[in-house]
């Protein structure tokens, strides 16, 4: 056969026509407007089925309607509805709710644009890794998915969701518990906590949220036993915060799982501690008492310089951790007279010891409340072992228990804000 | 007509050509397989396999340097006469046809799996097969040419993926150091060499390149850029994925780039993987299936390889539906291809090339008396 030009050239004139047929549209074209997309997803124990299931989904119609709703109030935005519908059914299992609901709305579901996973707190304490593992074989959902436990059932929580500042309740998800300031929660993605449950050097652990059940002043001041004795902000769990908010959904605090299973809380100051000794602390303010004057406070910038520094040990077949701290800290509010931006050592020596006192009883938590290594402390015993045998056979878990630790919390004042030197009398 | 003897083209063309070969694995399972038969010291594993291979190519390029401009086909005429090199071009070209065979299907799986759910496989593969088709109507000299500029995208690609993942890097994840031991990372890293089997390849070029020297230093750089990617692939999955979790993912690099997000709006990059993995995969597949039919019409004595092209397509079409499913082309690529391909990358043309030397030798020696 002689190959002329001619011939290639009506080959490939073929060929293009043909493409352009064929690929103007094919088995896989989905218009994304018939598409409906949940944002969160609940997940509780079932009572018609084992699983009840609520999916959270977007409204793009009034996602969409622009910024003039942005200012109201309850979800309500400028497109004229609500930016989210909430769907809950009892199902087998998370495919197979999807397949309900798949009956329920006119669109098909994709789950390529949910934010945020929503357990609640009884199915977190009964074990979610079945449905954890469901999720990371499926190829719509993210692994970057935060994972949130609720004290409250999710289908009331989700229900309560409404992103007032913004008008896409995807980009509230994003900034709330993907933010890098306030750390009194941590970061907890989906691809690290499926991880966690498969390592013996680590556990999970997920944001700690709830529905804040409170509507007025007078519900705070019921609270309120200790009269108005100064109290760190961070020793509030998620529910029990004292405010008042149109916003409703309050993070703070960390779910601490073992083996797949939630065994308890820490408040927002231990989930700081978290953070500070795993090195994802970025920064927050901190209230320590001043050193002189009790009905004063010192209120600092605190952010993590450089990562910790851990190191494992054994002694007497008990594991010795020795971890360093570097942070360093901004005056933001000085309530008293004394000079210290002259003198800062001593406001330096005093948050050093309120720190390292913070993650003394926080690690004494992980080990005698919890038994659980939250904080990986596995990561830095490993490397004594050559082999994945050796290390097995000396189950971690087991020793991480029996653990003792030495905090070093190194910490430098650098710098004063705008006012270097108080002049109040 | 049979292959122009005229065409020539420079080293960078050949160099990326093989790496496109060798390194496509990165993109389908070859991470993932140093951390099954070595856990956490799989990279290491890839150290041993690259360095091995360096050897075995020093061995091979050393054997070869007497038959300067002849490929493999040519050099096994010498050493055993026609019946030779039939059964020498009958071997590596079963071989190119089964590696294009089964990778034919597994990157029409993975795609299926990743892009196309509900598109049936003979669809997504009838794509891959016009390329093939068209690639070998259009010759040698396009395809490599096509690789030299396609390659520095791909490399690029994967090189931005590395380097989005690095925030998500736990170096204790290395530990321990020797993974699931000493003996899985040299024995299994052992007749792992087979993950270079395409490197046979590089004896079918010689026709089209310089000399001697041009051959050895594409191999050398071709292993050494080889080696680079293998290694920084296999270390950067081991550190971003622990191990036990580093054994699940099914498209290793494709989870790694689902796993980057860098900020609110640098976010799913694993299009951009999409992308360069399907460029790789046609190139791998043009390049196997052409060089497969090449050498098979040339063993044939066959004047023309056009007219080979359609059938022997269909014929790779066929065999890539024969396992019944994902699993088991897994199965055969791990248990078979990439367990024994070293026999006959590495093995059988060494041999081929010793017989050649010794009748050569033979030859010359009858010539002087």
């Amino acid at each position: 056969m002689k190959w002329t030009g001619r011939f290639i050239r009506f080959g490939c004139a073929l060929l293009i026509v043909i493409m352009a047929v064929i690929l103007s549209g094919c088995h896989d074209m989905r218009e994304i407007d018939d598409m409906a997309y949940p944002l969160a997803i609940g997940l509780d124990i079932g009572h018609a089925n084992v699983l009840r299931m609520t999916l959270q989904l977007a409204a793009p119609l009034s996602i969409g309607g622009g910024g003039a709703g942005e200012s109201g109030g309850g979800g309500e935005t400028g497109g004229g509805g609500k930016p989210i519908s909430v769907i809950t059914i009892d199902t087998p299992s998370i495919f197979s709710g999807l397949n309900m609901v798949n009956n329920i709305i006119s669109k098909e579901i994709n789950m390529s644009h949910a934010k945020v996973v929503v357990i609640s707190r009884d199915l977190a304490e009964k074990g979610v890794e079945k449905y954890v593992q469901a999720m990371t074989r499926g190829r719509e959902f993210r692994p970057d998915m935060f994972i949130v436990v609720s004290n409250d059932p999710p289908d009331e929580y989700l229900k309560e969701v409404s992103a007032i500042l913004e008008n896409n309740p995807a980009k509230y998800y994003e900034l709330l518990l993907g933010k890098e300031f306030s750390s009194y929660y941590p970061e907890a993605r989906m691809s690290d906590f499926h991880n966690a449950f498969e390592r013996d050097d680590v556990e999970a652990v997920a944001v700690l949220s709830g529905i804040n059940p409170k509507e007025s002043v007078e519900q705070i001041d019921e609270m309120s036993r200790i009269g108005r004795k100064y109290l760190d902000e961070g020793r509030y769990e998620a529910g029990d915060v004292p405010m008042i908010s149109d916003l409703r959904i309050v993070a703070m605090g960390t779910a601490v799982f073992k083996s797949g299973k939630m065994v308890g809380t820490l408040n927002g100051i231990e989930s700081v501690c978290l953070e500070m000794v795993t090195g994802k602390y970025r920064h927050s303010y901190w209230t320590i008492p001043d050193v002189y004057d009790k009905n004063n406070v010192i209120v600092m910038n605190v952010v993590q310089r450089k990562k910790p520094k851990a190191t494992v040990k054994l002694q007497d077949g008990k594991p010795v951790i020795d971890i360093v701290l570097d942070l360093e800290g901004d005056f933001t509010s000085l309530q008293s007279t004394a000079e210290y931006e002259k003198y800062p050592e001593i406001v330096e020596n005093k948050t050093s010891e309120v720190i390292r006192q913070n993650i003394m009883s926080f690690l004494r938590r992980t080990t005698d409340e919890f038994d659980s290594d939250i904080c990986g402390f596995g990561r830095y015993i490993k490397g004594r072992f050559l082999t994945w045998d050796e290390w097995k056979k000396f189950d971690w878990p087991s020793h991480y228990k029996k653990s003792e630790f030495n905090v070093t919390v190194n910490f430098k004042i650098r710098r004063t804000g705008l006012i270097i030197r108080q002049m109040m009398s | 007509m049979q292959m122009e003897k005229k065409i020539k083209f420079g080293r960078w063309e050949a160099v990326t050509l093989t790496i496109n070969l060798i390194c496509t694995k990165i993109f389908l399972y070859f991470n993932r397989l140093t951390v099954e038969d070595a856990g956490n010291a799989g990279w290491l594993m890839a150290v041993f396999i690259c360095a091995v291979v360096a050897v075995l190519y020093s061995v091979q390029i050393w054997l070869y340097k007497i038959f300067e401009g002849k490929d493999i086909l040519d050099i096994a005429e010498i050493a055993g006469g026609k019946v030779l090199k039939a059964i020498t071009g009958f071997a590596l070209g079963g071989l190119l046809f089964l590696l294009a065979a089964i990778t034919m299907r597994k990157f029409s799986e993975d795609i299926k799996t990743v892009s196309l759910p509900t598109s049936p496989l003979s669809y997504v593969m009838v794509f891959f097969m016009a390329g093939i088709v068209i690639a070998g109507f259009l010759g040698v000299e396009s395809i490599v040419r096509h690789s030299a500029i396609v390659i520095p995208v791909v490399v690029a690609g994967y090189i931005v993926i590395l380097l989005g993942i690095m925030p998500k890097i736990d170096v204790t994840n290395l530990f321990p150091i020797f993974g699931t031991g000493v003996k899985n990372v040299l024995l299994k890293g052992f007749y792992r060499t087979s993950i270079f089997a395409e490197l046979l390849v590089l004896f079918m070029l010689p026709p089209f390149l310089g000399g001697y020297e041009d051959v050895k230093n594409i191999g050398y750089v071709s292993v050494g850029l080889c080696s680079f990617f293998l290694i920084t692939g296999s270390l950067v999955y081991i550190l971003v994925f622990p191990y036990p979790s580093s054994l699940e993912p099914f498209l290793p690099v494709f989870n790694m780039a689902r796993l980057i997000g860098l900020g609110r709006f640098f976010q799913r990059i694993e299009s951009l993987f999409v992308f360069i993995w399907v460029m790789s995969a046609l190139m791998y597949l043009s390049a196997v299936f052409f060089f497969a039919t090449y050498t098979v019409s040339k063993a044939a004595g066959l004047k023309y390889i056009r007219p080979m092209i359609i059938p022997f397509a269909i014929i790779v079409f066929s065999i890539a539906f024969l396992p019944p499913d994902l699993v088991s082309v897994i199965k055969i690529e791990s248990g078979f291809v990439n367990t024994w391909g070293w026999v006959v990358t590495f093995v059988f043309i060494s041999l081929i090339f010793l017989w050649a030397r010794i009748a050569k030798r033979g030859r010359r020696e009858n010539r002087g008396k």
